[in-house]
């Protein structure tokens, strides 16, 4: 089956414009936290949760501290050449 | 049906019937005409779901709706209550979908498996009995594995027997657990186990569902042969294994602390390896391993919402781990590859792969209007409400982990990443799309209308996914991922690499198994063979006189005249049907074994 040209080439456009998400991307960021000041949660299973902004936080750190504690420590422990996939021939 | 139920069970009408009954069909035709055979594909599909669709229609509570009678037990083939019916639901669904996606295969065999494989997991989940169970849980193994194999790769046959040793290790489990419970309580009924009063056997029975259900350290099956298997049967093996031992735990193991605390660990632990993974499929299947620890940890804490979020979150999971299959699948059909590392710059060429992909990538993530949302906010909502505040903290730390992998860094690596990506495409059959398609609508449509889900599930629990305060947390938990993706986009970029989990301990331990054979039994040997020179061979020269004389006469004009029979009358057949691959003997050994059955079930 064909894909759709008009398609591929209007992603290719919006892949030049990237500056531009960038920027929605911090506008939304922005404005979700915002946001947070009003709305809070129904039950708040601990303190923390009530702070503005802490899921955002929760969420920032997480992938942060993942990414650099699973790539540069973790990662070159566990990492093996991958041709030992198949242990013989 | 209600009206014809007291009729008998005649209106009952199994749905892994017509995916065995298909197995047996195409036995018998030929690959080079599937151009027209492949229509009957979709007819067992829809049988089921006709079927599931009635049963659910005249939910009249729990019901034995069939029985069969075999080597003097009683086999309950047709347990129906709404916990059957919701993963029969949703297995009859996916399995359309798959088998659509499968439409262009022109390989009877894999169909076969696939059909096996389906037919056990309907069977597993209508088992009202551990025997009958354990019947259909052996058979979804058997057919699962042939889904490896006949990728017919190096790499997916070593998988695929580390993948079946390892099944059958844990079918040994779940037999010796229903056998010592027999012996003690004299019954194979399947029933729920209190964990106060939980003994020997049933944690027998548990090892051998936790095997199936990928529950670390168990679980290294299953990142090791997913990514070998075909490209549609990877998309079958996403849904039906590790959903029916969800199944079989909710069954019987509901509120054990240790599925709880393990459950959490499952979610980490395939979401940390998944950062680091550089295959597609492999990224994924670590993600089935993530995924399934919701539903285990909702099982394990045992309150009704967090069982219906288990549920609910298995049902989801099915259809968008199915999606994220097929893109990948597509992705790996069409450029010949899965390693992140050697796509790219994809997008505008394969735009529509691209669309099906992130709508499975913002389900998994739990993307508000997407069905991950409805499923995953409930199983976390149920920790929070019964005070087990950090599994639903990790749980939420699990779904950050979920959307940096599958919802940014897969997509991002495969589909942008570089420039537009030259490489030569082969073009993707329609039914692929239309595999994605519904599969993507289906998505949409369970998030926007999670009531259509909700009133399937066997609890009775108010939860209402769409608060603004759950719309506004899941944005921030998204959006701020995004962001430390963005910061962190110069360390994430994958390698190329086989990264150690615990199938290296299988192996060194088949390699260690060998060598403890090997090496006593070489001793043995030599020692043998120095005693056989002395002593044994001054008698033996003389018997072997003996016995010269009677080989000559009598026993050469035995063989010449058997040889001349094989060599002229069956000769061709004989030397076809002994290729000396192993895979190949347990088919013909399963088949030979599914005959004794019917044989047996016939005479009785």
């Amino acid at each position: 089956m064909q894909e759709p040209k008009l398609l591929g080439s209007w992603l290719e456009t919006a892949r030049e414009k990237a500056g531009t998400f960038k920027i929605l991307l911090y506008v939304v960021l922005a404005a979700l936290v915002v946001l947070n000041f009003f709305i809070v949660p129904h039950e708040p299973e601990f303190a923390s949760e009530k702070l503005p902004g802490f899921w955002a936080l929760f969420a920032l750190i997480g992938a942060v501290v993942m990414v650099v504690v699973l790539k540069k420590v973790v990662y070159p422990i566990l990492a093996q050449p991958e041709e030992n996939t198949n242990d013989r021939p | 049906m209600t009206g014809l139920e007291p009729l008998g069970i005649h209106f009952f009408l199994h749905p892994a019937i017509g995916f065995l009954v298909l197995a047996v069909v195409l036995a018998f035709l030929n690959n080079n005409h599937y151009q027209k055979w492949r229509w009957l594909l979709l007819l067992p599909p829809v049988m089921a779901i006709v079927a599931v669709v009635a049963l659910t229609m005249s939910n009249s509570g729990p019901r034995d709706l069939a029985t069969l009678s075999y080597l003097g037990q009683t086999l309950h083939v047709g347990r129906v209550d709404t916990l059957s019916l919701v993963f029969a639901h949703v297995f009859a669904i996916q399995s359309l979908i798959a088998f659509i996606y499968a439409l262009h295969v022109p390989d009877r065999a894999q169909h076969m498996a696939a059909c096996l494989y389906v037919a056990g997991a309907f069977g597993s989940v209508f088992a009202g009995d551990y025997l009958t169970l354990f019947i259909f849980w052996e058979l979804m193994s058997i057919g699962s594995v042939f889904l490896v194999w006949l990728r017919g790769t190096s790499a997916s046959t070593a998988a695929g027997f580390r993948y079946i040793l390892f099944h059958i290790f844990g079918g040994l489990f779940l037999l010796a657990g229903l056998i010592l419970r027999h012996a003690a309580l004299g019954t194979f009924a399947f029933t729920a186990v209190a964990p106060e009063s939980a003994r020997y056997f049933d944690y027998l029975i548990l090892v051998g569902f936790l095997v199936n259900a990928a529950f670390v350290p168990l679980h290294a099956w299953l990142p090791d042969a997913y990514p070998e298997a075909t490209i549609t049967g990877a998309v079958f093996m996403s849904a039906f294994t590790t959903k029916t031992a969800v199944y079989v735990l909710a069954r019987g193991f509901a509120g054990f602390e240790l599925l709880a605390i393990g459950g959490c660990v499952m979610c980490l632990y395939g979401v940390f390896y998944a950062t680091i993974e550089n295959n597609a499929r492999r990224i994924l299947s670590y993600h089935i391993v993530s995924q399934v620890g919701y539903m285990v940890c909702g099982i394990g804490i045992g309150t009704a919402m967090t069982m219906d979020g288990a549920v609910a979150h298995a049902y989801a999971h099915i259809l968008y781990k199915g999606l994220l299959f097929m893109g990948v699948g597509c992705l790996l059909y069409s450029t010949g590859t899965a390693k992140l590392t050697e796509l790219g710059g994809l997008a505008s060429r394969l735009p529509l792969v691209m669309i099906g992909y992130m709508v499975g990538a913002v389900s998994i993530s739990g993307m508000p209007l997407f069905n991950g949302f409805v499923s995953k906010t409930m199983t976390i909502a149920g920790a929070a409400e019964s005070h087990h505040t950090w599994l639903a903290l990790a749980m939420e730390l699990a779904a950050v982990g979920t959307f940096l992998s599958v919802g940014i860094k897969l997509p991002y690596f495969a589909f942008w990443a570089k420039p537009k990506n030259d490489m030569p495409l082969r073009p993707i059959p329609w039914n692929m799309y239309l595999g994605m398609g519904i599969s993507s609508l289906l998505c949409l449509f369970i998030g926007l209308f999670p009531g259509s889900l909700y009133k399937l599930l066997p609890f009775p629990v108010e939860y209402t996914p769409y608060t603004p305060w759950h719309l506004l947390q899941s944005s921030l938990l998204l959006g701020f991922t995004g962001l430390g993706f963005y910061l962190m986009r110069r360390i994430i970029p994958p390698h190329p690499s086989r990264n150690l989990d615990f199938d290296f301990l299988y192996r060194a331990i088949g390699r260690g198994f060998v060598k403890l054979v090997s090496v006593p039994t070489a001793a043995v040997d030599n020692i043998w063979g120095e005693v056989y020179a002395r002593i044994g061979l001054r008698g033996l020269l003389s018997f072997g006189r003996g016995t010269n004389f009677f080989d000559g006469k009598v026993i050469d004009g035995v063989l010449d005249g058997t040889a001349r029979a094989v060599r002229e009358d069956g000769g061709a057949t004989v030397a076809r049907a002994q290729t000396g691959r192993i895979q190949d003997y347990l088919a013909a050994a399963v088949a030979m074994g599914l005959l004794v059955f019917v044989i047996l079930w016939l005479v009785k």
